[in-house]
């Protein structure tokens, strides 16, 4: 799948790889801003090569997975006794249904949450399967988390309206649904089929493994540098938003994008 | 001068840029890189698989399609930006030699149009010197 989304994770692995690469701790969740369950999840999802993923909260306790492909292999050490105990041999047992209850005793009023992450050979992970995220994380599915969406004005069609004199066409969908247009119909013909495609793998995202803590990307693509066009693709939520422009006023464009999207 | 004094200079002019790469997009192959924190290989892979699928692959085809003629091939994209809160990649695509490429992630507070008129005269520079 290569569409906005996909494209802002890998960029996320880019950003943050010499650190996950080098198995320092990072900060997750600092005083109790982020859902503890939503970051954990995020942070699994974003874990492609084989890794031991260990989580640590604001108790000390540590739970820690194996992880390949976004999908958690097993429960392994050094998780604390205090969440195995939870449930009795849970370390060797490897019983999904186990899981769950290890994970919401760990993120349960936990307001800090920190990973380091530690390569695993590759030739052990790769032969499984790994277990459904949906399962581990069964309380924390996206349907409970705040809609942010509702709490926000809508970003995507402020920047496209603000915009309109320096773009040659432009389109918004929220939640799927145009809402907001310009342009000839020669050139919306064309957006609204990039817009198709690219609402499938936004949807697909939202509904799936994917769990993002940044909620606002603006990728553009630019033809040649001399006379050349660019089409530029924003989300924001729940909404996207697509525009045509000349590269010549690409600049201010982009200007505008990053004081609506601050 | 060589491809990893260039990157270097760059990165000396635009403080922001924190990652640079040079790579060729048809053999997905990185050349040459410059970074503030040593780079693992696979990071590095990461960074070109990026690079060619928003510069030559599916994604490039998939949006070039909407500023080509009906009746022409899909013009190449040259140029992809991806602007997040947190960070900014640019990849850049030589004009004189399309398979050539630069990624780069940046800080947000990069200037970018400024950063990009200087990196495309680097990555042009660059065949001229091979």
């Amino acid at each position: 799948m290569s569409d906005i989304s996909t494209l802002h994770q890998r960029l996320n692995r880019l950003v943050h790889g010499s650190a996950i690469m080098s198995g320092q701790e990072r900060i997750l969740v600092q005083d109790g801003e982020t859902d503890v369950r939503c970051a954990m999840r995020a942070e699994i999802a974003e874990t492609q090569l084989p890794r031991r993923v260990t989580f640590r909260n604001s108790n000390d306790d540590i739970i820690s997975f194996e992880v390949v492909a976004g999908r958690v292999i097993r429960l392994v050490e050094p998780t604390s006794a205090s969440i195995v105990g939870r449930s009795e041999a849970l370390l060797k047992c490897d019983d999904p249904l186990c899981l769950p209850k290890a994970v919401s005793f760990f993120a349960q009023n936990a307001t800090r949450l920190s990973v380091e992450t530690e390569r695993l050979d590759k030739s052990r992970a790769s032969l499984e399967f790994g277990i459904a995220m949906d399962t581990i994380f069964e309380q924390s599915s996206l349907s409970g988390m705040p809609d942010l969406a509702a709490a926000q004005s809508d970003v995507v069609t402020d920047f496209l309206e603000a915009s309109r004199d320096f773009c040659t066409s432009g389109l918004v969908l929220v939640n799927g649904l145009p809402v907001f247009e310009f342009g000839s119909e020669a050139i919306l013909t064309k957006l609204n089929r990039l817009a198709e495609r690219e609402t499938v793998g936004f949807r697909t995202s939202q509904s799936t493994e994917v769990v993002s803590h940044y909620t606002s990307q603006c990728v553009v693509y630019s033809g040649h540098p001399i006379g050349g066009q660019s089409v530029i693709c924003v989300s924001h939520t729940k909404s996207l938003g697509f525009a045509t422009v000349s590269n010549d006023a690409l600049g201010t464009v982009i200007e505008f994008w990053k004081s609506h999207a601050e | 001068m060589n491809i990893s004094t260039r990157l270097d200079d760059i990165r000396r002019a635009f403080p922001a840029c924190e990652t640079l790469a040079y790579a060729d997009i048809s053999t997905n192959n990185v050349l040459s890189s410059s970074a503030e924190k040593q780079l693992h290989q696979e990071h590095l892979n990461d960074l070109c698989n990026t690079a060619v699928d928003m510069l030559s692959g599916a994604s490039a085809d998939r949006v070039s399609c909407v500023w080509a003629d009906n009746h022409s091939e899909f013009p190449d994209v040259y140029q992809a930006i991806i602007i997040e809160i947190a960070e900014v990649g640019i990849f850049l695509r030589s004009a004189s030699n399309p398979t050539d490429a630069l990624c780069c992630v940046c800080l947000p507070t990069i200037d970018i149009p400024a950063f990009i008129a200087s990196a495309r005269q680097h990555l042009e520079e660059i065949g001229k010197d091979k």
